[in-house]
């Protein structure tokens, strides 16, 4: 018994007098309604500009660039990586090649138009004229995207029941493969009036991916595709540098001072970065992704100008050390300590492509190989006293050494798990390889780098 | 010319003009009925029942015939209507709270009244008493399935309706009262 049965005798009476009250509209109100069908007939659905999208990139590559410059301190590291992400469902059925369209919450006004281009879809497609009798689900293509009211549309008791029904037998099912278009419509995983309208209207059909405007059979392939069509990735990374000396040994390189910011930052050091990057899906499991990383590698050296004559670490007088970070003026002042600090700064574009093999649902081995183009683009050393006596000067090399773009190879093999519809968390160990040498002048020893790292990435399924 | 309802449906789901005409003519002034309760006035309510129309004709494809499609339309009608106040219903104002309510006089007002003038009662309800009233008290939805809608906890939904029928004995009170010096003046 619903609640308002028990309600007060003088409601009732109220509900039975007005319940089935009626009044005569105004002549005019056909015409009026008459006129609003005929323009939603005469109207097509304008493509707009991506205006959101564009804000949202917008502001994620200029958020990723400011956390490169300012979040990376001292202590170094690199930042990229580059994935893709997805889901919709992977199928070897002849709709496969039909255009999905994608769920979004449509006005109403949009349903005739999207069901246009479906049909149009199935009836250009060549296997769907040879073979009609596949379509058996046709008409039930034909059928709208409902909005939430709609969904609303029937009996709450079909609802519970079919809800009750699902949320035990089915409840994994439920959870993992609507959660993405559930959320598109704004509602909460689980909903039960979707999941609802989905069985009764498509009883045949699984409850399934992002594209329910063409519901598509389930194939014997268990997978889905892991990676939407577009996808935003934010990437930390650490790696380690090991430096290949191309020419001359690794003691000449250390005496040379283009050798020693060289290998600072490629050599026997780890240094995290920062990266960004879009995703664009090739095919189901293939993405091409194209970012930018910023590394910051950072290294301090200290030491007492009483206990030494000369720089112990690096073997030179530090009043010399000195010379080309300080003014004119500037001087040594004895008894201080001292710390001297070099700074590099790399931008890299990687370009990878990455391959999702689906071990369950929600994890996917990912397999990365491309190639990133790499620069040091700046560098500043700083002669810091630590005393706050002496000086602090900051310095540009990044034209001494004569830096120049490395060209790396990149493989990785790890592991994504899908957090929810929209978001997936990657971990991916990688090798990254110097195909030439970042040193520009060939008199000075050439060095290439190599760096083993480790790859923590969010990645945002746009769409 | 008459069409069974099942031809008006069919004639709808195919975009047929005729049908739909039909189907207006055949509903609008029930439904013209219902979007009185919600609306406060009968343009605003002539407002709510093209809008209506207008999603019934675009959803009609959805009708799965599980029930009457009169209950349908009907639904599809509310909720047009609630969409329109939904905006509104978020800045809830407690209205005084009246705590007398004698059912004898109510009952007795009620039986005088028009359906006409109790609507015209219901219209003068503030638009959160009166959209919930209406869903609980004469669509008959639970208060669990309101604040669900509505997006509003089921005691607010509760506490909605009682206010509401406090309201509108304030509202019969004031109606009785004059009705009373309408008769004395008469007789």
């Amino acid at each position: 018994m619903n609640d308002w049965q028990n309600q007060d005798k003088v409601t009732n009476n109220l509900r039975d007098k007005v319940y089935n009250h009626s009044e005569i509209p105004s002549l005019a109100l056909w015409s009026k309604v008459e006129a609003r069908l005929d323009g939603l007939a005469g109207t097509k659905q304008k493509k707009r500009f991506p205006w959101y999208w564009m804000a949202v990139i917008t502001v994620g590559v200029i958020a990723g660039l400011w956390a490169a410059i300012n979040f990376v301190d001292g202590t170094a590291g690199v930042s990229y990586k580059f994935e893709i992400t997805t889901a919709s469902p992977k199928t070897e059925s002849p709709i496969t090649k039909l255009t999905p369209v994608p769920l979004q919450k449509l006005p109403a006004k949009a349903n005739e138009q999207i069901l246009d281009r479906a049909l149009k879809n199935i009836k250009n497609d060549r296997r769907v004229k040879n073979k009609n009798s596949t379509f058996s689900a046709a008409e039930k293509i034909n059928t709208p995207v409902p909005d939430r009211e709609d969904l609303m549309i029937g009996s709450m008791e079909e609802i519970e029941k079919a809800v009750t029904k699902l949320a035990t037998t089915e409840k994994e099912r439920i959870t993992t493969e609507l959660s993405e278009s559930i959320s598109t419509y704004g509602l909460p995983i689980g909903e039960p009036i979707l999941i609802n309208f989905h069985k009764v209207k498509f009883p045949d059909l699984p409850l399934y991916g992002n594209t329910k405007l063409i519901p598509l059979p389930v194939e014997k392939d268990r997978w889905v595709t892991p990676v939407s069509v577009f996808s935003i990735a934010i990437a930390n990374n650490i790696s380690y540098g090991i430096t290949r000396y191309t020419t001359g040994t690794k003691a000449n390189a250390a005496r040379l001072d283009n050798a020693k910011l060289t290998n600072e930052i490629s050599n026997g050091r780890a240094a995290p970065s920062f990266g960004i990057s879009g995703g664009l899906r090739i095919t189901n499991r293939l993405m091409l992704s194209l970012g930018f990383r910023r590394t910051i590698y950072s290294d301090k050296y200290t030491y007492d100008i009483k206990k030494a004559a000369f720089d112990p670490y690096r073997g030179a007088d530090p009043t010399l050390l000195a010379f080309n970070y300080k003014h004119g003026g500037d001087s040594i002042i004895p008894g201080s300590t001292y710390s001297f600090v070099n700074k590099f700064y790399s931008s890299e574009v990687p370009v990878i492509f990455s391959y999702y093999v689906p071990m369950s649902k929600r994890w996917n081995v990912v397999l990365d190989a491309g190639f990133s183009f790499m620069r040091v683009n700046y560098a500043s050393a700083a002669y810091l006293d630590i005393d706050r006596v002496g000086f602090v000067v900051v310095q540009s090399l990044s034209e001494y050494p004569g830096f120049k773009m490395v060209t790396n190879l990149n493989i990785g093999m790890g592991l994504s798990y899908r957090l929810n519809g929209k978001f997936s968390a990657e971990a991916t160990p990688y090798f990254r390889y110097g195909l030439n040498s970042m040193i520009k002048d060939k008199s000075f020893t050439q060095q290439s780098p190599a760096f083993f790292g480790l790859n923590f990435t969010l990645r945002y399924h746009a769409f | 010319m008459k069409y069974t309802e099942e031809e008006i449906i069919g004639g709808c789901i195919r975009k047929e003009r005729v049908y739909q005409k039909a189907l207006y003519d055949k509903y609008a002034s029930k439904m013209l009925g219902v979007c009185m309760r919600y609306a406060e006035s009968r343009e605003e309510a002539e407002d709510m029942l093209q809008e209506g129309f207008i999603r019934v004709f675009q959803s009609i494809v959805t009708y799965q015939k599980l029930g009457s499609f009169e209950g349908w339309m009907r639904r599809v009608i509310v909720f047009t209507a609630i969409n329109i106040y939904k905006s509104r219903l978020r800045k809830y104002k407690d209205e005084p709270m009246y705590e007398h309510y004698d059912d004898a006089v109510n009952e007795e007002v009620i039986d005088n009244m028009s359906a006409k003038e109790i609507v015209g009662l219901i219209q003068l309800l503030p638009d959160g008493y009166r959209i919930i009233f209406n869903l609980f008290a004469i669509e008959g939805y639970s208060h669990k399935e309101i604040a669900e809608h509505l997006g509003i906890a089921v005691g607010t939904s509760k506490s909605q309706v009682a206010r509401a029928r406090m309201y509108i004995q304030q509202l019969l009170l004031k109606h009785n009262k004059s009705l009373y010096e309408r008769l004395a003046k008469s007789g």
